[in-house]
């Protein structure tokens, strides 16, 4: 972490809830770090490895079902459940990714979708394990429920901020995130290099369900309520939206642009949810017409501009 | 148990046309412009509320809701290939992923502002073209599905006439083809690329002008819709427009089959299942061409 807005902007994360003790204030920013997750995952998976992944919000609510419905039923504690979570989208990953990741990009994009949308009729209409439309609420939570808000706050900071880290770490530092990066940006001149182009594709899926998978079940047992909403196309589409408008293929843009996003969407709520969603969309396509790199990605050209003023060298 | 099964495929044939139509929409947009257009169930939203909006005026004949919806969407998906899509089209065309996240915006804008106007309740559309049903023995068959079904039959044979045999159709087809050889032969593919997705969208809007009136609007119908497109695709083979309508009413039979085992609820879930299975299975559908491989 050689930026320092990084720590500016930790050091302002961890004054909150002792500059602003408001439930509210830190109830929304709760759950934007959880999408602050889900979307640097995301991004993990289209910035990196160039796959698209439609169904995200599959990831994410399989993790969250899959954590409540199990820590539920094995009466184990909550703190297993962002481990379920992201076991069992992992395997998710696995299974969408063996049949598809060998096609084009397109029918990825279109499986995950399928994915995406099986289990949310499944969730839906299973009324004897999910509770259907109601949501499942029978599992326990961490502890927001029972009024430690900033114990709870900071826990949940510390975990996001880690499966943050760690999708960074994985992407950036790691041989696995620069095979990928030669896979995004010529698939066949990475696999003459000798790299297994398919099983590396894979492996990035179970990896992105993975970390989507942790999100959800953090997000089942923060919440305290998972329903079938959270598998629908709107999370997918705002998870989308944060990751584009962050910059992709840079896992920070998204985590920071999510929490803003969030934090934004929830305020403009007060005007009208539809507003917001209107409002996130013509974000989206405003900005994949004029700065489709978001953000960061803007960011980063107008600094290698300045140390480079003829800018001769170009973004790998 | 027979009568069961001879009635819910009868049903699903009279759907199933339309799921052709709109997947042949699809079908065409991806074809030319290689974008898999996300708001394509949208763009049928859209009609069925231009046909509502035009049931509101004093003017209540079927004809001119079926006209506005057609008008208004056509004039639409113009806009949004000029306004949208072409700035993201390099060499014939659209970037991939960036045309997916693009329109999946869209999608999201068109359904919203649709339900910030007319707000989320289901709404009855005008344009119904023939009342009442033909009874059979025991089945029962409403005459507007009928009618949907023929004009789905119809509108596909005329689209497939003129693809083949109108200079126009040509060079749509070209296009499709190989952008960069139609170019050099003459033909402007950035006026292609306006008109496939002004008919391909038009397609979609003329569906949701017949098939709302014998259901119902909302304003997130279109994403159910846009995955009915997706599976039908899928199934028939990228890029096959025969495949497509083939595959339409294979989803119609089956989705509709399907009530009589699966529980009520479930049956959302046939398309999604079909279309996974069509992926691992026989990933170039029943008649696409090989060439899905990455």
């Amino acid at each position: 972490m050689k930026h320092p807005a990084t720590w500016m902007f930790l050091a302002v994360m961890l004054a909150i809830p002792l500059v602003a003790p408001n439930d509210f204030v830190i109830h929304t920013l709760c759950v934007a770090m959880i999408y602050a997750v889900l979307a640097a995952s995301w991004d993990f998976l289209f910035g990196f490895g160039g796959l698209v992944s439609f169904g995200h919000a599959g990831f994410f609510g399989l993790g969250a079902y899959a954590a409540a419905i199990v820590t539920h039923k094995l009466g184990l504690s909550p703190w297993w459940g962002p481990f379920i979570g992201a076991g069992a989208a992992a395997l998710l990953g696995l299974l969408i990714g063996l049949p598809t990741l060998r096609l084009r990009a397109v029918f990825l994009a279109l499986a995950t979708l399928a994915f995406a949308e099986s289990l949310r009729v499944v969730a839906s209409n299973w009324h004897d394990v999910t509770r259907g439309t109601l949501g499942f609420n029978a599992h326990r939570t961490f502890f927001r429920l029972s009024g430690e808000v900033h114990l709870s706050y900071y826990m949940l900071l510390a975990a996001c901020l880690a499966l943050v880290a760690a999708i960074y770490w994985i992407a950036c530092r790691t041989e696995f995130g620069l095979n990928l990066r030669a896979i995004r940006s010529d698939d066949i001149r990475a696999d003459a290099l000798g790299i297994n182009v398919v099983r590396k594709k894979i492996q990035a899926f179970m990896v992105g369900g993975l970390f989507a998978g942790a999100a959800g079940g953090l997000y089942a047992h923060y919440v305290g309520l998972v329903s079938p909403s959270e598998l629908g196309a709107t999370t997918t589409m705002l998870v989308i939206a944060m990751a584009t408008i962050g910059g992709t293929g840079t896992i920070l843009g998204p985590a920071a642009a999510a929490l803003i996003i969030f934090v934004a969407s929830e305020l403009l709520r007060l005007a009208g949810t539809v507003y917001a969603q209107v409002a996130i969309g013509v974000l989206l396509i405003a900005f994949v017409l004029f700065l489709p790199d978001g953000v960061a990605g803007w960011l980063q050209r107008r600094r290698r501009l300045r140390l480079n003023p003829q800018g001769t060298t170009d973004k790998p | 148990m027979l009568l069961d099964l001879v009635y819910f495929t009868a049903l699903g044939i009279m759907t199933g046309g339309l799921y052709g139509l709109l997947g042949l929409g699809l079908n065409l947009i991806f074809g030319v412009m290689r974008v898999i257009n996300v708001s394509h169930g949208e763009m049928l939203t859209l009609g069925a509320y231009s046909a509502i909006v035009m049931g509101m005026t004093p003017v209540t004949s079927p004809w001119f809701a079926i006209a506005a919806a057609v008008l208004v969407v056509t004039v639409g998906g113009f806009l949004v290939a000029r306004l949208l899509l072409q700035p993201l089209t390099v060499d014939g065309r659209v970037h991939e992923q960036r045309g997916l996240v693009l329109t999946l915006g869209l999608s999201f804008v068109v359904a919203n502002l649709i339900l910030a106007i007319f707000g989320p309740e289901y709404q009855k559309v005008p344009g119904q073209l023939a009342q009442g049903a033909y009874t059979v023995g025991d089945l029962v068959l409403e005459k507007q599905r009928l009618v949907i079904l023929a004009a789905s039959v119809a509108i596909a044979a005329l689209l497939m006439l003129f693809l083949r045999y109108t200079l126009t159709g040509r060079a749509i087809r070209a296009v499709g083809e190989n952008p960069e050889a139609a170019q050099a032969c003459g033909i402007s593919v950035r006026r292609i690329h306006l008109l496939t997705f002004a008919l391909g969208s038009t397609l979609a809007g003329v569906s949701g002008a017949l098939i709302t009136p014998a259901t119902y609007a909302m304003p997130a119908m279109g994403f159910s819709y846009t995955l009915y497109a997706f599976t039908v695709v899928i199934i028939g083979g990228l890029g096959s427009m025969w495949g497509a309508l083939l595959a339409g009413f294979l989803l119609g039979i089956a989705e509709s089959v399907s009530v009589i085992w699966l529980p009520s609820g479930y049956n959302a879930i046939v398309g999604p299942i079909l279309m996974l299975a069509m992926l691992i299975v026989r990933p170039q559908g029943l008649l696409g061409r090989l060439s899905v491989r990455a």
